[in-house]
């Protein structure tokens, strides 16, 4: 493991970054709960697209102030919502703030949010969206769905395939016949269509959860498929290998040599291709939530804070930052993307 | 003499496939092959490189299983018993790889590789360290993992794996093929012992003929996927037969260019052999016993 | 050759009946009796209902229905859309011909710029055109289709410079064929440069790896050591061998456009085979996923034979007898 580090990280110190980059964004996006400065449900009724907060250090009259502050905002113009700040009073930006109690998790509770100011002022570093919700919680939570359906969705596809392309590739025979059919035809199929028509399979109205399963559900369906075929590709080259044929000649279990030897070989090319399939669930989730097909309000998404953008050109001018959800998609895939291509490099054999 | 392994008339072909799959080439490895091992005689295959040598010892092991013919062990008719049955002849008969650098699994540290040979034995009561000192490894070597190990250290491993659970019978392919000269006397020098410390019988594949005909009473000539000649060592060395033969124990004799075989009928040495003639070019020849055990398959001896 | 392209057809057909096979499974599953749903429907007369009745034989076990639907596809008749009323395969015919513009448009586009473009790169490796270049491809790589259409449509609408949404803006029938098709072409840009943004990228690099590649093999080296010009290596010997590959990435190519064209059209309001399928699902048109889906397929299949094709026609190392 430690060798792996040093290994990525002399073979491309952008990748090593951007690993480190795609930790620190599943790690903030998880624990939303404390991070974020309100929930992502809870409305300012009276400041619908308000711009990203100001945070101030000097004051009107010129006098600095360590703890940085925020004015409340006011509405000037409802119909244009242009805004002033009231520099009447200040309201200083807090740390370990209470609040309503929220679950991390949905287990341990927690009141303390990591900051905060006081009403009726806001701090949105984000701006606010039509309700008045803080974009920057709202990411930080629909940050976590979005990651953590990528991450489930890769694992299921990955078991799957695992199981299904080792088996074809090391049994051959009939049963690698029809799975690996069933597998071309499953490929036949765009996958957005694909997407698309399975969703049509179940009721447009579902709670949350459901469409949090669903998605996970349809995600690794489509994407099982083609990881399945790689496996096996893998698998059938490497059970031709002479340390296979060695565990086999002192007659050990299939099992064993699937799991003890041919498995683990794999784990390099595999690791690579989860981490390249990663970007695919997260468009995926993206794609279907901004369609109105997947996580509905008032959940966030990455996808659905977006979708408010969608067919509303005037939104999208009056408060562009709506647009930073699909910066944040951007920010991860890229990510993804770059340490994809080094793990190609690092993890392959050929290299070592 | 009892008879540890027979094969009669197997054959390997190899479907080779252009890279999208459109047109496939059949290519025989090993072709109507039969023999036999008596226990305590070690027999030597000798053959240019790509002649089925390694084919046949994995078909010898099942590792491969022969298209046609049958395999018998003790007598036992083994050909197309699933893996789950093969359980007795595997422990009995044991193959060691050409390349050791292929031959152990990346992720397994010797003590694993080790461990895991002994799974399917249960009496024995030996520990890895003993079998380890049996090549000449110290304990320490246990915890270390291929890539840790030099060329002659991994097949003295491969060689520990292979005398896990007392086997009777080692096919040893090309055991030094990869290793420079010295590491080759070694090796060659511990699997004698062994020969003599636990009674093993050795089907020995090799084309380094010194070799052979020290290790061995038996020795078989192939040539592309057949048996060209078969006899004892003294046979073969003093009398050596088929034109292949004779042009393996001294190479600088070829005339013939190394070309790809131009025809696909007649005897199968036909494009290289000097002393064809115009029945060559219609019939492949039979393996016939010459005097005394002595096979040849050459119409000059006829 | 023949034989080649008359197997490949024969291959297909199992292809057909397994994809068509899932996709009425997929419609089968999905809860609610449509039948039901559709007799319900005041708008649709009973005639019709009767019809389809017969036609997929909806009250038969559902493997006859297969069958029936499978015979009635074979005529391309996909049965009757219950939002729009009219038979399924009028309105695919109409979005998929719009599709198939737009990917052809920017798939020829993007093949366009990528290809000079990697040559360049390839040929400059190391230098920092080639390491601008490689940038922007990942910028196209990552960026999803949908945030480029968006970007793009509020570009668009901010400056004005292109008309969005629909095909058309010319509506007088005595409109010239030249002036029509001007319209269509001015509507099929802004769909068609957000496709090729986010296509050119992985071409690119493809491109560019299958360049460098055959630059660097011992064949090239020997045309340099020649003495041969530079032009005459990089386009006659380099180029060529570096193309082969890629042939099959265009069939590939076909799946990942159409999956991209669907959410841009649908953000640019492009009246394509990708905003059909997500109307029909949205209002529950269950005939209509299904056509669309199998001729989703359908195009993939095609496109990966025409991939196919190409690369045996091309690529000297495949020898068909
Ligand atoms: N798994 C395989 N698939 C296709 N062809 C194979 C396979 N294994 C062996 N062959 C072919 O069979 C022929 C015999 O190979 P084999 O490895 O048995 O030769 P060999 O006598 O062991 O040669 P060497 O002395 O180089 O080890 C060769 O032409 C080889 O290319
Ligand atoms: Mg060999």
């Amino acid at each position: 493991m430690k060798r792996f580090f040093q290994r990525l990280r002399n073979h491309s110190k952008l990748a090593y970054f951007s690993f480190w980059f795609l930790v620190f964004f599943y790690i903030v996006s998880f624990f939303a709960d404390i991070l974020a400065p309100y929930h992502f449900d809870y409305q300012f009724r009276n400041k619908p697209y308000q711009p990203p907060t100001k945070i101030h250090f000097i004051d009107e009259s010129g006098h600095f102030h360590i703890r940085p502050f925020v004015y409340n905002m006011i509405i000037d113009d409802p119909v244009f919502r242009t805004y002033r700040e009231d520099q009447s009073t200040r309201y200083p930006v807090k740390f370990i703030v209470n609040g309503p109690e929220r679950k991390i998790f949905f287990v341990f509770k927690t009141s303390k949010y990591l900051f905060g100011v006081d009403e009726p002022a806001g701090i949105f570093l984000f701006g606010t969206d039509t309700y008045g919700r803080d974009i920057f919680s709202r990411l930080l939570y629909g940050g976590r769905i979005s990651l953590s359906i990528s991450i489930v969705g890769v694992l299921i596809s990955f078991t799957l395939g695992m199981i299904t392309g080792g088996i074809a590739g090391y049994f051959g025979g009939l049963i690698d016949q029809i799975l690996m059919r069933f597998v071309e035809i499953l490929m036949v199929f765009p996958s957005f269509y694909l997407m698309l028509s399975l969703r049509a399979m179940f009721p447009l109205n579902l709670s949350s959860i459901q469409v949090y399963f669903l998605i996970v559900l349809i995600l690794s369906l489509i994407g099982w498929a083609g990881l399945a075929r790689i496996i096996r590709g893998m698998v059938l080259s490497i059970k031709e290998e002479d340390y296979v044929l060695a565990a086999k000649s002192l007659g050990l279990s299939h099992w064993r040599i699937l799991f003890f030897h041919i498995f683990p070989n794999t784990f390099s090319y595999t690791i690579t291709a989860l981490t390249i399939s990663v970007p695919g669930y997260i468009i995926g989730e993206a794609a279907l939530s901004l369609l109105g097909l997947g996580i509905q309000e008032p959940y966030p998404s990455w996808g659905n804070i977006l979708s408010s953008t969608i067919g509303n050109l005037k939104v999208v001018g009056d408060a562009p930052w709506l647009l930073l959800a699909g910066v944040f998609i951007f920010a991860v895939l890229i990510n993804f993307n770059l340490l994809g291509d080094a793990l190609r490099n690092v993890l392959d054999p050929k290299n070592w | 003499m009892e008879e540890i392994l027979r094969c009669e008339k197997i054959s390997k072909n190899f479907m080779i496939k252009d890279p999208l799959g459109i047109s496939k080439r059949k290519l025989t490895a090993i072709n109507n092959i039969s023999l036999s091992i008596n226990q305590g005689v070690n027999t030597g295959i000798v053959g240019e490189s790509g002649s089925g040598k390694t084919t046949l010892a994995k078909t010898l092991t099942l590792l491969v299983r022969p298209d046609s013919g049958l395999i018998y062990y003790r007598g036992n008719e083994i050909t197309k018993l699933p893996d789950r049955k093969l359980r007795f002849f595997r422990n009995r008969v044991r193959i060691i790889f050409q390349n050791p650098y292929k031959s152990l699994n990346p992720r397994s540290t010797v003590e694993r590789v080790i461990k895991e040979a002994m799974l399917t034995e249960t009496k024995t009561s030996e520990t890895v360290d003993d079998i380890l000192s049996h090549v000449g490894l110290p304990p320490e070597y246990k915890d270390k993992y291929p890539h840790q190990l030099s060329g002659g250290e991994r097949q003295r491993v491969a060689i520990a794996r292979a005398l896990v659970g007392n086997p009777e019978c080692i096919i040893a392919d090309e055991p030094t093929g990869s290793l420079d000269a010295m590491t080759e006397i070694y090796i060659l020098t511990l699997l004698d012992e062994l020969k003599k410390r636990f009674g093993l019988t050795y089907v020995f594949i090799s084309h380094n003929l010194k070799i052979i005909a020290e290790f061995c009473e038996r020795i078989m000539v192939m040539y592309r996927g057949h048996i060209v000649e078969q006899g004892s060592v003294e046979q073969i060395l003093k009398n050596p037969l088929h034109p292949y033969t004779r042009l393996l124990w001294n190479p600088e004799s070829e005339k013939f260019v190394r070309q790809q075989q131009k025809y696909n009928y007649g005897c199968p040495f036909l494009h290289r052999c000097i002393f064809r003639m115009e029945k060559c070019f219609h019939q492949s020849p039979e393996l016939k016993d010459k005097e005394n055990g002595h096979l040849v398959s050459c119409f000059l001896y006829e | 050759m023949k034989t080649f392209i008359l197997k490949r057809l024969l291959q297909l057909i199992p292809m057909l009946i397994g994809m068509s096979f899932i996709s009425f499974m997929i419609i089968q599953s999905s809860p609610g009796d449509y039948f039901a749903q559709m007799k319900m429907n005041p708008e649709i007369s009973p005639e019709t209902i009767e019809m389809m009745k017969i036609n997929f034989g909806l009250d038969k076990p559902v493997l006859v229905q297969y069958l029936l639907w499978l015979k009635n596809m074979c005529r391309m008749d996909f049965g009757i859309s219950f939002a729009y009323h009219i038979p399924v395969t009028t309105l695919i015919k109409f979005r998929l011909k719009n599709t198939l513009c737009l990917a052809i448009f920017s798939l020829f586009l993007s093949w366009v710029i990528a290809v000079p473009l990697a040559v360049l790169a390839g040929y400059k490796e190391g230098t920092n055109i080639d390491r601008m270049l490689s940038i922007f491809a990942y910028l196209s790589i990552s960026l999803p289709s949908f945030f480029v259409a968006l970007l793009f449509v509020y570009f668009i609408s901010k400056t004005g410079v292109l008309p969005l949404g629909g095909t058309r803006s010319i509506f007088d029938v005595n409109a010239s064929a030249f002036l029509i098709f001007k319209d269509y072409m001015k509507h099929l840009l802004v769909p068609g440069l957000v496709l090729c943004f986010v296509n050119i990228g992985w071409l690119f690099r493809l491109m560019k790896n299958n360049f460098v590649e055959v630059f660097n093999t011992p064949y090239i080296l020997a045309a340099w050591a020649r003495g041969l010009p530079a032009s005459s290596i990089i386009f006659k010997h380099t180029l060529r061998n570096a193309l082969n590959p890629m042939f099959t990435i265009l069939g590939m190519e076909i799946g990942s456009i159409l999956n991209g064209a669907a959410l841009t059209e649908i953000i640019c309001g492009w009246p394509g085979m990708g905003s059909l399928i997500l109307e029909a699902v949205l209002s529950h048109d269950l005939y209509l996923v299904m056509g669309a889906l199998v001729i989703s397929g359908f195009l993939l299949i095609i496109g990966n034979l025409i991939g196919d094709i190409l690369l045996t026609i091309f690529d000297p190392r495949i020898r068909l007898t």
